[in-house]
């Protein structure tokens, strides 16, 4: 039954996604070393988590097995709730997060291997707030951001954010978001909702992609996903902040914070901090952190890590990074 | 087992008897056949049992008390704990912050030193105090005579594989060692001028926020900023004082806490409070007030994880929670100081609180010895043990796995354990009142990206979206079902049906994730783009069918021979197309006429009117531009063009109630008119009986009757008040209830259709024929003979049918958007336990509390369709012992 979701839910991907329009400000670090394939590396990758990194983990596993092909990668994607379990109880190696682990999580897993799970950060998503592509709303603020979707606010209407356009005016904004297995859904609950609760009345859909598919259809809906999944059908508001810039989302405002709801990708690890990494693991790693496994995060409408990141990653897993 | 009791009973039956049963291939089959059967049936019922077994197994536990068990005593310490008692997540070793704000790191098992740590702040000989150690962060704010400084006391740990430990290590299995490391930094500090007697700092999104007050109770903050860049290790700029010398000083104040949201509660020794807005430079009072009337004093102060709630408790023992909540429809609104739910108070003084790092508990230690956990959200008390001496300190360990206590002549020290302190009866299914709100409601939120988050567990949304999709799912399915049937088996040409039944049960083969993908991405979008179509066409099609079939009637006689011909259901498809095309040119009109804007309307909206005061009359907005009336007709367009007044009526934008209710009311009284009322009275009075004419005068009778009782309800209940868009109707949104039910009817209406196809079949020929030839028509044998003896049969069907709805998982996933609203409004989402499950078990945790819940959930579906079925089964019953006499 669940993969029949997943199926349906690719279905959705396939039929309403387009590759986003990279960034002219999201640039590959030339410092960033080309992959350099090892020898007798085989054997199988399972990972577990994230929707908004599924197809990013799907790059990532290609290129793998262009340079490996006797490696047999499995990828599940119904959200980053899901990779703390699959982590803990060995179901998976790789858990991909849009959030941090929270510390229960954490605790669980060490409860399990008796150390604590490794974080890798692996690229740098907006989150951000799309609305249908006729919508004539531009930009909105943190704060009516935090009304709109939040408990703290009433039921808003589009005149409420400030549109004057008669068949938006008095129009209810119908809200989409994630479930509560996606960690999109806690980011944006923690950072764009400081930790309030969503009102009930926003829906919940299974991927990412339901939710721009929803509100590419819906013209009176607004909604939250992943940078990566924005389509023709929709167009993702910049965000006014305290100092009243708006701010839009892109690789430049990501970097540097004044994007409010910026984060990284992370993949988390189950890795022995006293034995070195397998060689498999190892070279997936590696691949992440190389030119061409960022070209990927690029490619799928995120924005690479830099050189110093990268290394810094690579050296908390013991790993010589070359570059 | 059941085997050798056959052949007991094989072996005493008579000779003649066992010949008859054939020969040894023919009883070896038998023999064979009764063994796998009854292996098959126990295995069915162990398998039955063996489910419940596993529920239970797995919710059970959620009923499981907490326990503290103190372990080990080290006395004679020579330490000072009051100030603040940091443990490392392993409960190996703790660090008792001094009144000097060094900080000793000592191994708790038997109090050996591992560090000394100086306040990291460099004043030369000036004495340093401390002022406030924050458990959870592990800041610790202290002052000299000329500063405030806050620095942070942060664990590390390293594991060693090999090589000599030190002597404070903690030992790990396979000869490996972890030495926790306790590092003492410095982040920041500001000049004063007087000591401060209370402090308190918080960290939170965008910048730190350090608040003290001095010994007149005056308030002083900073801020300090932090680095906002993804690459940047989060560096602290320099503190920046936020005016708040307009605030006027708390006589008595002895506290200074810091919320999140910008909020700042100081509060006087005898329970009166100051609330402070602190804005980006200046601070302003938003609320003054007591906490308590009585003349207790404040004993103790904290707050739980999340910095939203505070903890107090005076010194008659009792202890209470606060925060701020505010009015979600006020957007103006400054908040009040809340009173959370009731906490069981201590009978002697409370002297020590710690709150939990993960949960919502806090450990409450008294001068008479005792140690409780309790548990904030639902006020439980998960454990409690008492120790022989007052408590004086108390820490929880990170992991909330174990607890430290000190007393006047050392320290004890424990394991805890929680349970599933967040599930109780009352959280599950009565309303609670949840942090930061106003009001108890029933809320269920069973996740959050951080530890903070409070778990809302009420089950009573998801029970109430799955009563909600299974009513609405059986009034679309259960009429279109039955009356299938009853045409299928009682009218229609053999041959026909032999082609229709088989073609409406392989709509049961379609997999529920197909509907529910048509249902989201075909159906939901429809519905929403021709609303005013649809609703017309729920009224239009059925009236006029029934009419076209009265208009059949007269031209073709009654006899059997007619029934078998292709024309009649060919008519009624037209006719049923033929109301589809009305309701396309109809709805426009209607939709104008019932629900769009009038002028008065339109002119409000666009702001060329305004209310009086007295809100009764409109005076027009001086002067009249061209651009205002442009404005005008601009809307007037807008909620001209389909669906838009409908929706903006709904929505609650203009109109009032009257339009809606008689939209639902008038359909609904034709309809009671013409089957309740119509035979028992006015059918006989005005002697139409039986004439060729009568069903044309039944639905133009009923239709006008319908209309005038429609109009004439729809005026009550406006008198009353009651509006239709707080009940049934409401907000339209695209993913709703509506749709829900018209696709999940499609999955149910095959199931209902066969089953009572079959007991209509199954009534006896006998009874049709000796109907038939006693005079009566095909349609009064079939309502009068066939139906009564098929009722049993057709009932069971529908039950058969409910409890699919009600376990329906697929379709509401997908089509409901999953929003657990407690609303009958149609054209609203909802979320079912089935669906929860579904989206929120891959997430849970094994073991955990959320997975356990989710569990429950499944009970609680499993009592509602064994409720159901159980019902089923007893109606079917009586109903079978009455028919068992024909």
């Amino acid at each position: 039954m669940k993969r029949l979701v997943a199926a349906a839910c690719f279905a959705a991907v396939s039929i309403c996604s387009h590759a986003a329009q990279p960034d002219a400000g999201a640039a590959l670090d030339p410092e960033l070393a080309a992959y350099a394939p090892a020898q007798g590396v085989a054997g199988s990758i399972k990972s577990v988590g994230s929707d908004t990194m599924n197809n990013l983990m799907t790059f990532w596993a290609e290129s793998l097995q262009r340079f490996y092909p006797g490696v047999s990668v499995e990828i599940t994607g119904k959200g980053s709730s899901t990779a703390p379990p699959a982590l803990t109880e060995g179901q998976a190696s790789f858990g991909p997060m849009s959030r941090q682990m929270k510390s229960k999580e954490i605790d669980s897993f060490e409860t399990a291997w008796g150390y604590k799970p490794t974080l890798l950060k692996t690229g740098i998503d907006c989150l951000a707030v799309y609305v249908h592509k006729d919508c004539p709303l531009d930009e909105i603020s943190i704060d009516q951001v935090r009304e709109v979707f939040s408990v703290d606010g009433p039921d808003m209407t589009w005149g409420d954010l400030g549109v004057d356009d008669p068949a938006y005016k008095f129009q209810r904004v119908v809200l989409y978001g994630r479930n509560s297995a996606s960690g999109t859904y806690g980011y944006f609950k923690q950072q764009a909702l400081g930790d309030s609760d969503y009102k009930a009345s926003v829906k919940e859909q299974p991927g990412s992609s339901s939710v721009v598919q929803a509100v590419g259809t819906d013209r009176f809906s607004m909604g939250y996903s992943g940078l990566g999944f924005r389509t023709q059908q929709v167009k993702a508001l910049a965000i006014v902040d305290e100092f009243g810039d708006a701010v839009e989302p892109k690789a430049s405002t990501a970097f540097d914070g004044s994007y409010p709801y910026a984060r990284f990708l992370y993949i988390y690890i189950n890795k022995d901090p006293n034995r070195p990494l397998d060689p498999l693991r190892e070279e997936f790693v590696r691949l992440i952190f190389s030119r061409e496994g960022q070209e990927s995060v690029l490619k799928d409408g995120y924005f690479p890590v830099n050189a110093y990141i990268a290394r810094q990653q690579l050296e908390q897993l013991g790993l010589n990074p070359g570059f | 087992m059941s085997l050798t009791r056959d052949s007991a009973a094989d072996a005493s039956r008579p000779a003649a008897d066992r010949a008859f049963q054939g020969s040894a291939r023919v009883r070896a089959a038998d023999r064979t056949a009764a063994l796998v059967i009854s292996a098959g049936g126990l295995s069915v019922i162990a398998a039955v049992v063996g489910i419940c077994v596993y529920l239970a197994y797995v919710t059970l536990p959620l009923l499981a008390p907490g326990r503290i068990d103190s372990a080990e005593a080290v006395l004679n310490t020579a330490l000072t704990t009051e100030q603040g008692l940091l443990v490392d997540e392993y409960m190996h070793t703790a660090a008792w912050v001094q009144p000097d704000a060094t900080v000793q790191h000592r191994v708790l098992g038997d109090g050996q030193p591992v560090a000394t740590h100086r306040f990291p702040l460099d004043e030369g000989d000036a004495e340093i105090r401390v002022v406030d150690v924050d458990d959870i962060s592990g800041l610790v704010l202290a002052q000299s005579d000329s500063a405030l400084a806050w620095a942070t006391a942060t664990y590390s740990y390293s594991v060693i594989a090999d090589g000599e430990p030190p002597s404070h290590a903690e030992t790990l299995p396979d000869d490996r060692y972890r030495v926790a490391r306790l590092e003492y930094r410095l982040l920041g500090s500001v000049q004063i001028d007087r000591p401060v007697v209370a402090a308190d700092a918080i960290e939170s999104r965008r910048r730190r926020l350090v608040a003290a007050i001095d010994a007149e109770g005056r308030l002083q903050l900073w801020s300090v900023q932090r680095s906002r860049s993804l690459l940047g290790d989060g560096a602290e700029g320099r503190p920046r004082a936020i005016d708040a010398k307009a605030i006027e000083p708390l006589a008595d104040a002895v506290r200074v806490v810091l919320l999140e949201d910008n909020q700042c509660l100081v509060l006087g020794k005898d329970g009166r409070f100051q609330r402070v807005l602190i804005g980006r430079a200046h601070a302003t009072v938003s609320e003054r007030g007591r906490l308590w009337e009585t003349p207790e004093e404040l004993s103790e102060v904290d707050t739980l994880i999340g910095d939203r709630t505070v903890i107090t408790a005076s010194t008659d023992g009792r202890l209470a929670l606060w925060w701020v909540a505010f009015d979600p429809l006020d957007r103006s609104d400054v908040g009040e100081l809340v009173k959370g739910p009731p906490l069981r108070s201590v009978d002697s003084v409370v002297t020590s609180l710690a709150p939990s790092h993960r949960e919502r508990v806090l450990l409450v230690g008294a001068s008479d010895g005792t140690v409780r956990a309790l548990h904030a959200s639902s006020g439980k008390q998960v454990a409690e043990t008492t120790l022989g001496e007052p408590v004086a300190a108390l820490a929880l360990s990170p992991k909330t796995d174990g607890f430290v206590a000190a007393s006047s002549s050392g320290y004890t020290f424990g394991s805890l354990r929680l349970g599933h302190p967040d599930v109780t009866a009352r959280s599950l299914f009565a309303p609670v009142l949840f942090e930061g709100q106003l009001e108890p409601q029933y809320v269920y939120q069973a996740s959050g990206a951080t530890d903070a988050a409070e778990p809302k567990l009420s089950l009573v949304p998801l029970i109430f979206g799955t009563i909600k999709a299974t009513i609405v799912s059986m009034i679309f399915a259960t009429p279109i079902a039955v009356l299938a049937a009853i045409y299928t088996s009682e009218f229609m040409p053999k041959r026909a049906r032999r082609i229709i039944k088989p073609m409406i049960e392989t709509m049961a083969s379609l997999p529920s994730v197909v509907l529910g993908f048509v249902a989201a991405m075909v159906v939901a979008p429809f519905v929403a783009e021709h609303l005013s179509v649809v609703l017309a066409s729920l009224v239009v099609v059925p009236l006029l069918v029934v009419v076209g079939s009265g208009v059949a009637g007269l031209r073709v006689r009654p006899s059997n021979e007619a029934h078998g011909s292709i024309a009649l259901p060919a008519g009624v498809l037209a006719v049923a197309a033929t109301a589809v095309g009305l309701s396309i040119v109809l709805s426009g009109p209607l939709e104008r006429a019932l629900f769009g804007p009038d002028r008065a309307d339109v002119l409000l909206l666009a702001g060329s009117v305004e209310p009086t005061a007295e809100g009764a009359e409109l005076v027009p907005v001086e002067p009249v531009t061209d651009a205002a009336r442009s404005r005008v007709d601009e809307l007037t367009e807008e909620f001209a063009r389909p669906t838009v007044g409908l929706k903006s009526w709904l929505g609650g934008v203009f109109g009032d109630a009257r339009a809606g209710w008689f939209a639902i009311l008038a359909p609904l009284s034709a309809a009671v008119f013409a089957l309740a009322v119509w035979p028992f009275t006015l059918g006989r009075l005005a002697a139409v009986r039986g004439a060729s004419w009568e069903p044309i005068a039944k639905v133009a009778v009923s239709c006008f009757f319908g209309a005038l009782a429609g109009l004439v309800l729809a005026q009550l209940l406006f008198v009353l008040g009651w509006d239709p868009r707080d009940t049934i109707v409401g907000v339209f949104t695209q993913r709703n209830t509506l749709v829900v039910g018209v696709v999940m009817g499609f999955a149910i209406i095959p199931i209902i259709y066969t089953i009572s196809d079959d007991a209509i079949q199954s009534v006896p020929a006998s009874l049709r024929a000796a109907s038939l030839g006693a005079g009566a028509t095909r349609w009064q044998t079939t309502v009068r003979v066939v139906l009564p003896v098929a009722a049993s049969g057709i009932f069971s069907a529908s039950m058969i049918g409910l409890g699919r709805a009600v376990g329906e998982t697929m379709i509401v996933l997908m089509a409901t958007g999953n929003t657990p609203i407690m609303e009958w409004n149609i054209f609203e989402g909802l979320r079912t336990l089935s669906a929860n499950i579904a989206v929120e078990l891959p997430e849970a945790e094994r073991g955990g509390t959320h997975y356990r819940l989710l569990f429950l959930c499944g009970v609680v579906l499993f009592i509602m369709t064994f409720a159901v079925n159980t019902t089923a089964e007893i109606v079917r019953q009586r109903f079978r012992k009455r028919n068992a006499m024909l």
